[in-house]
């Protein structure tokens, strides 16, 4: 009986092992052609170049289904010339901690995005990443993308890296709920914004949605709102000290008396919680929640809802919105000079106007590359994008412009405050602390 | 056992494999990180030689010092709370009660169910707004008790720890499997000596199965100072840094770019733990002198 | 801490304290039963519901079981070729890892040599390896050896790493078994590998199997270096599968939960089937006082 187990338990292993070793064959054909690819080694002509992206936009993304076509389309284009291989990356830290992991063993993919500045900064440092400055200097790039946003992509004069996701922040009003407060406009000041909290607590709504958890992500843009109102288009370059990032504490300490009881320690699943279904009034966020908002929040609910910019603070400051880089498109420096031409035209095809027309009507999400306003078929998002486009001022928001540990230590901060632990001063103290 | 002439190539043939990954995968690791934790390094640019400064550091960081603290008590609290219980489920589960075989199953569950889908349950539990815990609590009429749990410094530790703690399967497994082994005819003799089942469990079962036993507390203690996943899951190390540990105060220094820092945590986890490893064998084997 | 009805032909009467005794060994087995199978419940009903019904309320009853949410992940996800990777790597590494922690404990356990104690120390040390340090070093090992992208690495990987744990646990068992009987053995003529072999790997069975079904759940549940290691979606294992769903802003919960029971069943199915075979031939013991 135990000789059967056993040689029963031999066969199926040895099966399996068959099984995974032909698997392993054809990955290994793949790993070898992809591995002449990563060393540069030069390819000669009529044999196909192959590049690794591993990407975030796949599985449940909103931009997947039509950049994943983007890249099929593309590689029909080219076939026998270029492919390019997705890699599905379905989560942001652990494809951070990728690259980071590669770039220090001395490789790098050959096309990548990357999420902040400070971490585009950071890979900087590796000397493996792509220059890219004359390429994109050239006018028939230039002229595609929104002003300006290529010299802020540059890193010591450099660009290693173009922005590619855009954002337009607004603050989101859900107009139903305000009137029921008896307000019939969005607010302007910071004293009336807080008046209107007051009035809508009173008809036991929550005024605002925050959230503590993760990256406390929507409190997070509130106090950049709040740091854009008291300090200005350019406070970041003012650095921690100055006072500006106390008020600011000030004004989202108040705010957490205005919002939801489970707010410490809520993840974005709670904050949208709370606003897809009415039961909070005031939320800010990006495009791409306009999607969800129709298909998960309750009835009518976007039809009601009204953008406003941010709020001035002692007369100053407002009708400003955050705008963000959410992704830059990086790639690793080739020697050969095949392989770059290729990428460079891989970049050229996934910068083309009405491509970025088609990802940004099926997904909610705006980009470096300008388009028509006109051509956005989805209502808000197109009102959003001209205001944006047409606003006072544009600011980054705080995650995106402050070294990565002062980010990182952002939630622990909030929390302290808002228990008590700690006052405005302190609050930044800790920011500082991080640096 | 005496090691004899022709034992000896055996031992060694037997030793080696497990020796080898464990230099390639332990050994050679851990000395590369002892030795990079003297040093600053954002994981991409160079290195730069700091001596003990990143130790410095981190014992003056109170976040450290905090997450030591509840590695301790949550190390504690598994040793002298979830190996008990874990003994007293495998020892009524022993009797053999009817559909015992499926309890032991259904017991063991959470080990093999990914702890994401865990966390996101006992987060919406503790939550203040819909959560259960409220809003059993309201229904008893003790509605003047609930709060938001996992957002109170108070409170949230422990609730990590409950959440943390019930989940005795995998200790409870180890000791029923000890428990098999132990010969009937012992149990028949008591039993003949009048013995009921609690003496038989005192003088019989539990002795036979110090082994399970005390691998089981090493074990408890070990994984509550290496604990990870269930912080990171439930609250992230808050509120405000209340509820965190060391491998996760170790996680976000690595999202800081800051391996020193990380490095220098990971060589005093490793250090601990070995000392408490020690410990307990010492402690507990002196227990058996018999 | 119960009291056990004897089975005999007679019947006695209960007495009051055992009776009590058994309710509160029903009160503790229904407890600890409803606590563990409630998130399974849980998920269960969760991952008939949409994600607006989740949203709104996480306990709610779903008003009608979308069942395709499970067409969804399991097409969307390919997880049929993700659980088969999981189950490839983990059985391998689990076969693997219960082999060389057996040779090693069998080793520690029996033989007094010198150096015996500082090697069981250093691999106990072992266990409290923070495996998130290790990110740079494993990386590295992997890229030299050029094993990058094989799932061979992770079944490597993963033998490697389960070997404090199970060591730690097979010597636990193996030194419960006194010598004699391999003395006896050694006398009659049975060699270093037969005694091995024949006597005390059939022996400590239970440990085995202890130390290798947590194995196979460890590796199983191994998300961080299958996505560190692996890049090809033919290689991807079901860790990766069930995060498919999440995302920056926005998590597709249901459709994740659906994945993760998905997830669940081969790994529950075989250790019904294996503990059943394994553990229920185990009651005689081979020991005589």
């Amino acid at each position: 009986m135990k000789k059967k187990v056993a040689m029963l338990m031999a066969m199926c292993l040895v099966t399996v092992g068959m099984l995974s070793a032909c698997k392993k064959s054809e990955n290994t054909a793949d790993t070898n052609s992809a591995d002449k690819g990563t060393e540069g080694a030069s390819v000669s002509a009529g044999e196909e170049i192959t590049l690794k992206f591993p990407c975030i936009w796949v599985g449940s993304d909103s931009k997947a289904e039509v950049f994943g076509k983007m890249v099929s389309d593309f590689n029909e284009e080219n076939k026998g010339e270029i492919k390019v291989v997705i890699e599905d990356q379905t989560d942001y830290d652990a494809y951070r901690d990728k690259i980071r992991t590669q770039l220090s063993t001395g490789s790098a993919p050959d096309i990548f995005t990357v999420e902040s500045y400070s971490d585009l900064e950071l890979f900087v440092q590796s000397g493996k990443l792509m220059d890219m400055t004359d390429f994109l200097a050239d006018s028939k790039m230039t002229d595609r993308f929104v002003e300006g946003i290529l010299d802020k992509s540059k890193v010591d004069g450099i660009n290693y890296g173009f922005a590619y996701e855009n954002a337009y922040i607004p603050i989101m009003y859900n107009m139903e709920l305000l009137e029921k407060a008896g307000v019939n406009e969005v607010p302007a000041t910071y004293d009336e914004f807080f008046d209107l909290c007051k009035k809508l607590k009173e008809e036991d709504i929550f005024p605002v949605t925050q959230m503590t958890k993760d990256n406390a992500w929507t409190s997070m843009l509130w106090y950049s709102y709040a740091l854009a109102s008291c300090g200005g288009p350019d406070i970041y370059e003012k650095g921690l000290d100055d006072p500006a990032f106390v008020k600011a504490a000030e004004i989202i300490k108040e705010m957490f008396a205005y919002t939801s009881p489970d707010a410490v320690g809520a993840d974005a699943t709670v904050v949208n919680g709370h606003f897809f279904n009415e039961r909070a009034a005031i939320y800010t966020n990006g495009t791409w929640i306009l999607g969800r908002i129709q298909s998960e929040g309750a009835e009518g609910l976007y039809e009601n809802i009204q953008i406003g910019p941010s709020l001035t603070s002692e007369g100053n400051n407002g009708g400003g919105y955050l705008n963000v880089v959410q992704a830059y498109v990086c790639a690793s420096a080739q020697e050969d000079p095949a392989r770059e031409a290729a990428i460079h035209k891989f970049f050229e095809f996934i910068t083309e106007q009405d491509k970025i027309v088609e990802l940004s009507n099926s997904s909610g999400s705006t980009f470096a590359i300008a388009t028509e306003v006109d051509e956005i078929e989805d209502e808000l998002q197109a009102e959003i994008i001209t205001a944006g486009a047409d606003a006072a001022y544009a600011i980054g928001h705080f995650q995106g412009s402050v070294p990565t540990s002062v980010a990182n230590a952002f939630p622990a901060a909030l929390e302290s405050l808002v228990l008590g632990d700690t006052d405005a001063a302190g609050f930044v103290d800790m920011l500082k602390a991080a640096e | 056992m005496k090691v004899r002439k022709n034992d000896k190539i055996g031992i060694i043939i037997f030793l080696i494999p497990a020796l080898a990954l464990f230099t390639v995968f332990f050994i050679v690791p851990v000395i590369s990180i002892c030795y990079m934790s003297l040093f600053k390094w954002n994981g991409i640019a160079a290195a730069e030689f700091t001596g003990f400064s990143n130790y410095k550091n981190i014992f003056g960081d109170a976040v450290f010092l905090r997450s030591i603290r509840n590695n301790i008590i949550w190390a504690f609290a598994a040793c002298l709370i979830q190996v008990p219980l874990a003994l007293l489920m495998a020892l009524i589960l022993s009797t053999k009660p009817r559909g015992w075989k499926i309890f032991r199953t259904v017991y063991f569950l959470p080990q093999v169910i990914s702890g994401i889908a865990i966390a996101m349950l006992w987060s919406a539990v503790f939550n203040s707004e819909y959560g259960i815990l409220n809003g059993i609590l309201k229904a008893v009429g003790l509605g003047h008790l609930s709060r938001n749990w996992l957002g109170d410094p108070s409170t949230a530790f422990i609730c990590v720890l409950i959440y943390g703690l019930l989940y005795v399967g995998y200790y409870m497994v180890i000791m029923m499997a000890g428990i098999t082994n132990i010969d009937e005819s012992y149990y028949e003799a008591a039993k003949i000596d009048g013995a009921n089942r609690f003496q038989m469990d005192i003088h019989i079962t539990i002795p036979m199965i110090r082994y399970s036993i005390v691998t089981c507390v090493t074990l408890a203690a070990v994984f509550g100072l290496r604990t990870f996943e269930q912080v990171y899951l439930l609250t992230n190390g808050g509120p405000a840094n209340r509820t965190s540990v060391v491998v996760l105060y170790l996680y976000n220094q690595m999202r800081d770019n800051n391996y020193g820092g990380a490095n220098a945590s990971s060589v005093m986890l490793v250090l601990t733990g070995a000392c408490v490893i020690i410990l307990i064998r010492k402690l507990l084997s002196k227990k058996e002198e018999k | 801490m119960a009291k056990e009805q004897a089975a005999k032909p007679v019947k006695y009467a209960k007495k009051p304290t055992q009776i009590l005794g058994s309710i509160v060994k029903w009160i503790l087995i229904l407890f600890f039963a409803i606590y563990t199978l409630f998130p399974l419940l849980w998920l269960l009903i969760t991952s008939l519901k949409t994600n607006a019904e989740y949203f709104d309320n996480p306990f709610s009853f779903p008003s009608v079981l979308q069942f395709s949410n499970y067409m969804n992940a399991f097409n969307q996800a390919n997880l049929g070729q993700m659980i088969f990777n999981s189950i490839t790597v983990a059985l391998i590494a689990t076969f693997a890892n219960v082999m060389i922690a057996a040779m090693a404990a069998y080793a520690i356990s029996r033989f007094k040599f010198k150096g015996r104690e500082i090697i069981f120390a250093l691999i106990s040390a072992g266990i409290m390896i923070p495996l998130n340090a290790l990110m740079v070093p494993y990386y590295t090992i992997f890229s030299k050896v050029g094993l990058l992208d094989s799932l061979n690495a992770l079944r490597i990987l993963y033998t490697a790493i389960g070997l404090p744990i199970s060591i730690f646990i097979i010597r636990g068992f193996m030194d419960s078994f006194p010598v004699e009987i391999e003395e006896a053995a050694y006398i009659d003529g049975c060699g270093f590998f037969g005694r091995f072999f024949r006597i005390v790997f059939p022996l400590t069975k239970t440990g085995l199997v202890t130390a290798g079904t947590f194995q196979f759940i460890t590796c199983w549940n191994e998300f961080v270096y299958a996505n560190l290691l692996i890049s090809a979606p033919e290689t991807k294992t079901i860790q990766i599968g069930i995060r498919y769903f999440t995302n920056q802003f926005t998590t597709d919960y249901v459709s994740m939960y659906a994945a993760i029971i998905i997830a669940i069943v081969p790994s529950v199915v075989g250790y019904i089937m294996f503990q059943e075979k394994v553990m229920s031939g185990l009651t005689s013991g081979a020991v005589k006082g």
